[in-house]
């Protein structure tokens, strides 16, 4: 994972719970790293290390901590590092989930250390789509799940996420509905 | 569709408009004028093209840089070139791509996209991603560079971290290196890595001597506690922290006191990576503990030696220790407190503990940090003990105190004498608050320190003047403000002087009344002479001044009775006097005629009723006098025997007559010479032989005296008369000397006499210095016993008997001024029998008359006489021009006899007066003194009795005749005209004006020394200020005129002519 992830969480700790709460996470995770860089790479344990250790400290799910982290990428970290990229993603939630391919597509390319996940659409009604979630990482659809309805919050709709398949239950991928 | 053909080297591509504008979506297509004729949907998106409207219009082209205006053929040249244009009808819009010539159109094409420098402006132109054709790499690369920005400055951030704490770091190694503490950091095994400057400086040692080495094996020596280094020991191996004290070496071999406090250091995964110790040399801090230990001790010492209990109480365990464990105070081992915490408080006095609690929950709170008690502790013998307890906190712990230290004091002997002292001074607060006087006790600065309820009465009053000055509460109670300044001067006079003052304060009370109350101010002056207190007494006295105002009216009036009956008495002698004169006079010239033997007789009793009645007279006046104190004692030199002798052979023939014997018993040398009143003492004595005569019928009368005791200079002499007499009854004993009494009540009628006699002899025998006594036995008769005390004196001659030689005074001319006729008869007769030349006149003016026109050799003057009196006659004759005559000897014939007499005739000028009635022995003997004597009458004449005090004057002029003449000049001219005023004022009855007067005269007639006139003026101005006795005034002034008159002319005469 790339630095600005991790730093997502250490933002997301510190602005809820303090930056005690975070040198208690950091202390719990083992991980030894001060400083995240945003565009440099990081082993992806650091992240599961931080993410469980936030999920320990607080007494929360690690499911709970997945999705709260997906809503504060969306909401936070992309809204306020991304935005105007966010916006120019799509005038509205559907729109934005109709480019999502392409625009993680081209995320892909920019950053050649990162092994992004594919994410593909399908099914597109009205008022709702699904989403495909391809992953090589095991245990990160929540974030997904989070992803999405920090979407929603985005673009101030009210949406349902429904996993319809997921890689636990056999499937090649998961598969969320996503509703609005 | 329309489709777009692209020739290619092999082939043409074809493209629909649709796939076209996906692909470029940013195309525009220019005719070979150079208009545009074409664009993609995204362009037209991005700008407003109109069809045909010419390229220059609406771009520039900014790379390359051309030379002209690009025209088509220009245009076509830059194929193949990269080719940013810029639109000239929207700012801030650049398009970076190329252009293509296609030959066969003959047009050109340019492809290319909007080149945006952050992805925020594809939002600003209302752009999305979908506008852009999927292959543009546009968006990532603003992508790219958005991260880049983000990275820029997370970078930027990190830096700035980082430089701070390269900062700090370098602050802390800076403090670390620097410090004066020594700081060392050991490996996990103790061995030394690096050490400070401070280190260095403490050791000695340098980094290099000491590294990989422990410090306790460079730095510990013999004196180090063992203790101490098994105690790092033990806390290194635990990886413990530890702080101790110990004694380290340096490298020199010198001792020092080193504070270390040590921590283990771990790293991330808790593995010990070495210590980090802190070593601060505490040397001279372990000096001054040391030094204040000794101080301490000393103190602690010195505090037991004086007799006090140094303690310490530890709140924490509630144990106290005691110095001194002796059981001096409890009676109690203290040392036990330690294990019975209560055993001082169980001791405290049952009525004190609320004070040890408060004391204690005070501290407690940390609301105190020091105490000062006094409370009474019970000794194990059960004898109460007062302890004075003092503490102060010397440990804390959390901000309260943890530990205190202090001393007991035994008190006990002290607060006894406090006792005392107050058990004094109530005692002698009792008795001043009860004295019936106002007291105050004062301080240098007039504040009260003490009052007393008579001075003031309200308990609240007194409470609030402590303090406060005198003058507060003059103001208070609104007194009037001449009090208040006449104490503020009495107080600072008494601070000055530092001797006692009085003062006697009039108060009206609202009532009109007045108090007089008599201020005192008493200084207390201490040691240094310093008056430090002022003691304050008032007594009211309005009581004894009323009384004594009372008295003094008394007094007056006792002495204008006194006056009154002493003119009474004078008159009344006069007039007795001046006919017995002639009585006497006539009686004396008849015996000396041819009488029958009957006649004789009844001349001789004419003589014996007229003597008898001039006892009588005499008596009375000789008590008066003696009683009014006027009696005036001869000091003469006198043979003491002759007088008794004389006495006794005087009634010798009274006594025959009677047929009784007077024996003379008399024990005294017959030449004994004694100094004192030879008249007084014939007149005793007389008096005693002649009652004892008189009171016995048969036997003997005993005359006799004898020396009842003598010293060098002095004698006591006994005199007794015995009579064999009626005798006295012994209840009468007592009364028999009392005036008027006499033993029985019929004496009077049966033997006659006044009952004067024995009074007079008692008096004039006690103003002798003697006493009188008498002892009888009714129907045996009486014994009187009388001494006197005498100054001895020589051996004189007598006086002879007074020889009448008339021989002398033959053919002298004697002025008698007489108006009773049958005085001038006797007179006359008299001086004719002596062969005198006599001229009588019977008014002192004609008198005056005679002498201017007559020569005289002596002028007999009878003081009472009408026209003008014998004094006024007499000052006239002084006065007159010719010395012979003013010169004159005047002799006074007068019947007064009272005391004062004969000051009044030298006064007037007389030279000497003669009693009425007189015989002719009398009248010869002062006739004598003149005309045949040498005596210098001239002198006498000169020396006129002055009203004034000329020796006082003199003495006020030192010499200097002007100022005596200065003085009389004012005093004639100015006193007449005040005394007028006086006058005038009195008649206005304007008292008040009257007293400034007669006040103005006083001090005028003080200075000259005018005594005669200073009593009746002070009287005067005496009468007028109070507004008292007014009535007698007028009279007083016009006594005063006679001497103002008699003092101006004299002064006058004698000063001013």
């Amino acid at each position: 994972m790339y630095g600005i992830v991790n730093k997502a969480i250490e933002d997301l700790v510190i602005e809820n719970f303090g930056a005690e709460k975070w040198d208690a996470v950091k202390l719990r995770s083992g991980v030894d790293i001060d400083f995240f860089i945003s565009n440099e790479p990081y082993d992806d344990d650091v992240t599961f290390k931080l993410a469980s250790a936030v999920s320990e400290e607080l007494n929360i799910t690690l499911s709970e901590v997945l999705i709260a982290f997906g809503e504060y990428w969306v909401l936070k970290t992309g809204k306020e590092k991304y935005g105007s990229l966010m916006e120019a993603g799509g005038s509205n939630l559907k729109e934005f989930l109709v480019n999502l391919p392409n625009f993680h597509n081209r995320i892909m390319l920019m950053f050649p250390k990162l092994t992004p996940p594919e994410f593909k659409v399908s099914n597109l009604e009205e008022r709702s789509i699904h989403v495909h979630y391809i992953s090589k990482r095991e245990g990160l659809q929540d974030f997904t799940k989070g992803l999405l309805q920090g979407l929603g919050k985005l673009y101030n709709t009210a949406v349902t996420i429904e996993l319809l398949e997921d890689r636990a239950s056999g499937s090649h991928h998961e598969i969320f509905k996503v509703s609005w | 569709m329309k489709y777009l053909k692209f020739p290619g080297k092999m082939e043409m591509l074809q493209f629909n408009s649709e796939q076209f504008n996906s692909l470029f979506p940013f195309y525009f297509l220019l005719n070979n004028k150079m208009q545009i004729i074409k664009t993609g949907n995204s362009l037209a998106k991005l700008i407003v093209i109109n069809r045909n409207e010419p390229f220059s219009e609406v771009f520039a082209i900014q790379r390359p840089v051309l030379e002209t205006v690009a025209d088509f053929k220009s245009s076509v040249n830059l194929c193949n070139q990269l080719i940013s244009i810029k639109c000239l009808k929207k700012e801030n819009i650049s398009l970076r791509g190329q252009f293509q010539y296609l030959q066969q159109a003959d047009k050109i094409l340019f492809i290319g996209s909007p080149w945006f420098s952050s992805v925020e402006e594809i939002k600003e132109n209302n752009l999305k991603l979908n506008d852009f054709a999927v292959h543009d790499p546009v968006i990532d690369l603003l992508h790219l560079l958005k991260t880049q920005e983000i990275v820029t400055d997370e970078v930027k951030v990190l830096l700035n971290t980082i430089n701070k704490q390269k900062s700090d770091l370098k602050r802390l190694s800076l403090l670390a290196q620097e410090t004066v503490n020594g700081v060392v950091i050991t490996d996990a095994s103790g061995k030394i890595e690096w050490i400070n400057k401070g280190f260095e400086k403490i050791t000695g040692y340098s980094l290099e001597e000491i590294k990989n080495k422990t410090p306790g094996s460079i730095l510990q020596g013999k004196d180090s506690s063992a203790e101490t280094i098994n105690y790092l020991k033990q806390q290194i191996l635990n990886k413990q922290p530890f702080v101790c004290e110990i004694i380290n070496y340096k490298k020199n071999g010198q001792q020092y006191w080193v504070r270390i406090n040590g921590q283990p250091l771990f790293d991330n995964k808790n593995m010990l990576t070495g210590f980090f110790a802190i070593e601060e040399d505490i040397t001279q801090e372990k000096e001054n503990e040391l030094n204040l230990q000794h101080y301490e001790e000393r103190f602690r010492i010195a505090l037991e030696k004086i007799g006090d209990n140094v303690w310490i109480h530890d709140f924490e365990s509630n144990t106290t220790e005691f110095s001194k464990n002796d059981t001096d105070f409890l009676g109690f081992d203290l040392s036990k407190t330690k294990i019975n915490p209560q055993l001082w408080w169980n001791c405290v006095h049952p009525d004190d503990k609320w004070m040890l609690n408060k004391n204690n929950a005070a501290y407690l709170a940390g609301e105190i940090d020091h105490h000062n008690l006094e409370y009474r502790i019970i000794h194990k013998t059960g004898q109460v003990k007062w302890v004075l307890d003092r503490g102060i906190v010397f440990e804390k712990k959390n901000n309260l105190p943890l530990r205190i230290i202090g001393t007991h004091t035994d008190i006990t002997k002290l607060k006894e004498a406090e006792a005392t002292i107050n058990t004094q001074k109530q005692f002698y607060e009792t008795i001043l608050n009860n004295i019936p006087s106002d007291i105050a006790v004062f301080d240098n600065t007039h504040k009260y320190l003490f009052v007393n309820p008579k001075g003031i009465k309200d308990e609240n009053i007194r409470k609030w003047i402590i303090g406060k000055r005198d003058e507060d509460y003059i103001k208070f109670r609104n007194k009037p403000s001449y009090i208040l300044e006449g104490r503020r001067k009495l107080f600072n006079e008494v601070l000055k002087s530092k001797k006692i003052k009085s003062w006697e304060e009039e108060v009206i009370k609202p009532d009109g009344s007045r108090e007089y109350i008599i201020r005192n101010m008493y200084p207390y002056v201490n040691e240094k002479g310093i008056v430090e207190l002022i003691i304050g007494y008032g007594v009211d006295i309005t009581e004894r001044i009323k009384i004594e105002q009372q008295l003094k009216i008394a007094q007056q009036e006792t002495q204008e009775a006194a006056l009154a009956k002493e003119r009474f008495l004078a008159n009344m002698s006069h007039e007795i006097r001046t006919p017995m004169n002639g009585i006497l006079g006539i009686t004396g010239f008849l015996e000396k005629t041819h009488l029958l033997p009957k006649q004789k007789e009844y001349v001789h009793l004419i003589k014996e009723s007229t003597s008898n009645l001039l006892v009588i007279l005499n008596d009375v006046l000789d008590l008066e006098k003696i009683i009014a104190g006027k009696l005036e004692l001869e000091k003469t030199p006198f043979n003491v025997s002759q007088k008794i002798k004389a006495a006794a052979e005087s009634f010798r023939h009274k006594a025959e007559e009677k047929y009784l014997t007077i024996k003379y018993k008399n024990n005294l040398p017959e030449n004994l010479f004694v100094e004192g009143d030879p008249y007084r003492l014939s007149q005793v004595l007389l008096n005693l032989i002649s009652n004892a005569i008189k009171f016995t019928e048969k036997g003997t009368i005993t005359i006799g005296a004898d020396i009842k005791q003598q010293s060098k200079n002095t004698i006591e002499i006994s005199f007794f008369i015995a009579d064999t007499g009626v005798g006295i009854a012994k209840n009468k004993l007592t009364q028999i000397f009392d005036p008027y009494v006499q033993a029985k009540a019929d004496i009077s009628r049966k033997y006659g006499g006044t009952g004067l006699g024995l009074s007079i002899c008692k008096n004039l025998v006690e103003i002798q210095n003697g006493n009188i006594t008498v002892e009888s036995k009714e129907g045996k008769g009486s014994t009187f016993n009388f001494t006197i005390t005498y100054k001895k004196a020589k051996q004189t001659t007598e006086p002879k008997p007074i020889v009448l030689n008339f021989k002398g005074l033959k053919n002298k001319n004697i002025l008698v001024a007489e108006d009773v006729e049958v005085n001038q008869y006797v007179i006359e007769n008299m001086l004719k029998n002596w062969g005198c030349k006599t001229t009588i006149v019977d008014t002192g003016k004609k008198a005056v008359q005679a002498v201017k026109s007559k020569s005289f050799d002596l002028i007999l003057m009878d003081v009472q006489m009408p026209e003008m009196n014998g004094f006024e006659a007499t000052e006239a004759i002084r006065k007159l021009s010719n010395k012979q005559k003013a010169n004159l000897p005047v002799i006074a014939v007068t019947a007064n006899s009272m005391k004062g007499i004969s000051s009044r005739y030298k006064s007037s000028g007389m030279n000497d007066y003669i009693l009425k009635p007189f015989d002719e022995a009398s009248l010869f003997a002062v006739m004598e003194k003149f005309l045949l004597s040498k005596y210098p009458s001239k002198k006498i004449g000169v020396k006129k009795a002055m009203v004034y005090d000329a020796a006082k004057i003199k003495a006020l002029a030192k010499g200097d005749d002007a100022f005596i003449k200065k003085l009389s000049e004012i005093f004639t001219r100015t006193s007449p005209q005040i005394f007028k005023a006086l006058q005038e004022a009195i008649a206005e009855k304007n008292w008040q004006q009257a007293g400034k007067e007669a006040h103005k005269l006083k001090s005028s007639i003080n200075s000259l020394g005018i005594s005669d006139g200073k009593k009746l003026i002070e009287d005067i101005e005496q009468r007028c200020k109070t507004k008292k006795q007014l009535s007698t005034v007028a009279l007083l002034c016009n006594k005063f005129k006679i001497v103002l008159d008699k003092s101006i002319e004299q002064l006058t005469n004698n000063f001013l002519n």
